[in-house]
């Protein structure tokens, strides 16, 4: 156990260096001033700027994100997270949270399922980082993530673009609509001309797997 | 950028001033810059290599910290971020921790004289989460007012007041283990 008093006694003692190993450090950093390279005075000054833009980007950050742009506001909280700034870790990770819960609002498709997917694994990687570095609430978070983003739960299902329903005033097509038909065709056609060299050919002739309507032929490419 | 202050004894009443002032400035504040980087760093080779790069830096900037409220607080905020990223870039590339852990012998030695009989104090601080073991380090063993510590943090006051009590409450529970013995016979804290 650590008592305050403890810290209070061990702050005025620690680090009580010897004056004699102060004023060699002062000459050695003297020293190292006046013989660095131009190449070693830039790169320190410009990692002394990237430490004050840091402090900039997190200001930034946060002002978006009390603005409700929180795309802007979780690219910005990125930055200042790869160093480790502040709280970027964690204000990043509820960013990412919210805006994975948005995307699981839209109706499924692959590429939402994706963006949502992504979205929740930074959201977990930096609440895993906002808990190590001291932010317990994270744990909960990141929890509550996982539970809300299960792959095995239902989605809202989303009618593919041009959908053609196998139902139409009651009647139902056995083959699941004409959208269905058309896809199969097109896959059989697909698998068939990856084998016929006459196909092959006359696919290269037409221009693509679909017919052209007589008349609206394309012009070939000049080779 | 800021404008440089010449080193040399012969470029001016000015510069030799402002240097003059740099080097109270050194005197004061390495130490307790270097408490707290004992405080925050596994490895104490690289809590004094910080503090010397920071120091370098205020040299740099002397004249643009001349103008500051407290310089004594950029210069922990510059030391701090440097320690923090470079923590953050030997995670990335997994080369951080134990295996370099105070692999500076000869810095071990002399940071250990510093550090003295406070060795669990230092170990208990270091164990902390990052953030806490930071408000912790500013309050106690640099000495900052909460607010101070919060602005050298870049974090609100309140934020700085949780990781400050979580941290006490960490370090209330905090258990040394038991002692260990050192080469010359003594038993410290780990």
């Amino acid at each position: 156990m650590i008592k305050e008093t403890e810290l209070l006694a061990a702050g005025a003692v620690i680090g009580d260096m010897p004056a004699a190993e102060v004023d060699r450090r002062l000459r050695q950093l003297m020293e190292r001033r006046r013989s660095r390279s131009d190449l070693a005075e830039l790169r320190e000054l410009a990692e002394l700027d990237a430490c004050e833009l840091e402090r900039s980007t997190y200001q930034l950050a946060r002002r978006y994100h009390d603005e409700g742009n929180l795309e802007a506001a979780a690219r910005w909280y990125a930055a200042a997270a790869a160093n480790d700034y502040a709280d970027a870790t964690f204000e990043l990770a509820k960013v990412l949270d919210t805006l994975a819960a948005r995307q699981r609002d839209i109706p499924a498709s692959h590429a939402s399922r994706r963006e949502e997917l992504d979205l929740v694994e930074g959201a977990a990687r930096w609440y895993s980082a906002a808990y190590a570095a001291g932010h317990p609430d994270s744990a909960e978070l990141l929890d509550a993530l996982i539970a809300r983003h299960d792959p095995s739960r239902p989605r809202v299902a989303r009618p593919p673009a041009g959908h053609l329903p196998g139902v139409h005033a009651g009647e139902a097509c056995p083959l699941g609509g004409l959208m269905r038909v058309m896809q199969g065709r097109l896959t059989t056609a697909s698998v068939h001309v990856g084998t016929c060299h006459a196909c092959q050919k006359e696919l290269v002739d037409h221009g693509g797997i679909l017919p052209i309507a007589r008349g609206s032929q394309r012009p070939r490419p000049a080779r | 950028m800021s404008k440089r202050v010449s080193p040399e004894p012969d470029s001016g009443r000015e510069a030799r001033l402002s240097l003059a002032s740099f080097e109270v400035f050194y005197r004061r504040y390495l130490p307790v810059l270097m408490r707290f980087l004992i405080s925050q760093s596994r490895d104490s080779a690289w809590a004094l290599e910080i503090a010397q790069d920071a120091m370098v830096a205020a040299c740099d900037k002397w004249d643009d910290l001349l103008t500051f409220d407290r310089p004594d607080s950029w210069i922990f905020t510059i030391a701090l971020r440097r320690l923090r990223r470079l923590e953050a870039r030997a995670r990335e590339r997994c080369w951080l921790a134990e295996g370099t852990s105070d692999s500076d012998l000869r810095l071990v030695a002399v940071t250990d004289s510093w550090v003295g009989q406070h060795r669990a104090v230092v170990a208990a601080v270091r164990g902390l989460p990052r953030r806490q073991a930071e408000v912790v380090g500013l309050r106690y063993l640099a000495g900052y007012s909460l607010e101070e510590a919060s602005a050298i943090l870049g974090i609100g006051a309140g934020t700085a007041r949780t990781h400050l009590r979580r941290g006490l409450e960490a370090l209330g529970d905090y258990d040394p283990g038991p002692p260990v013995s050192t080469q010359a016979g003594q038993a410290v804290g780990r």
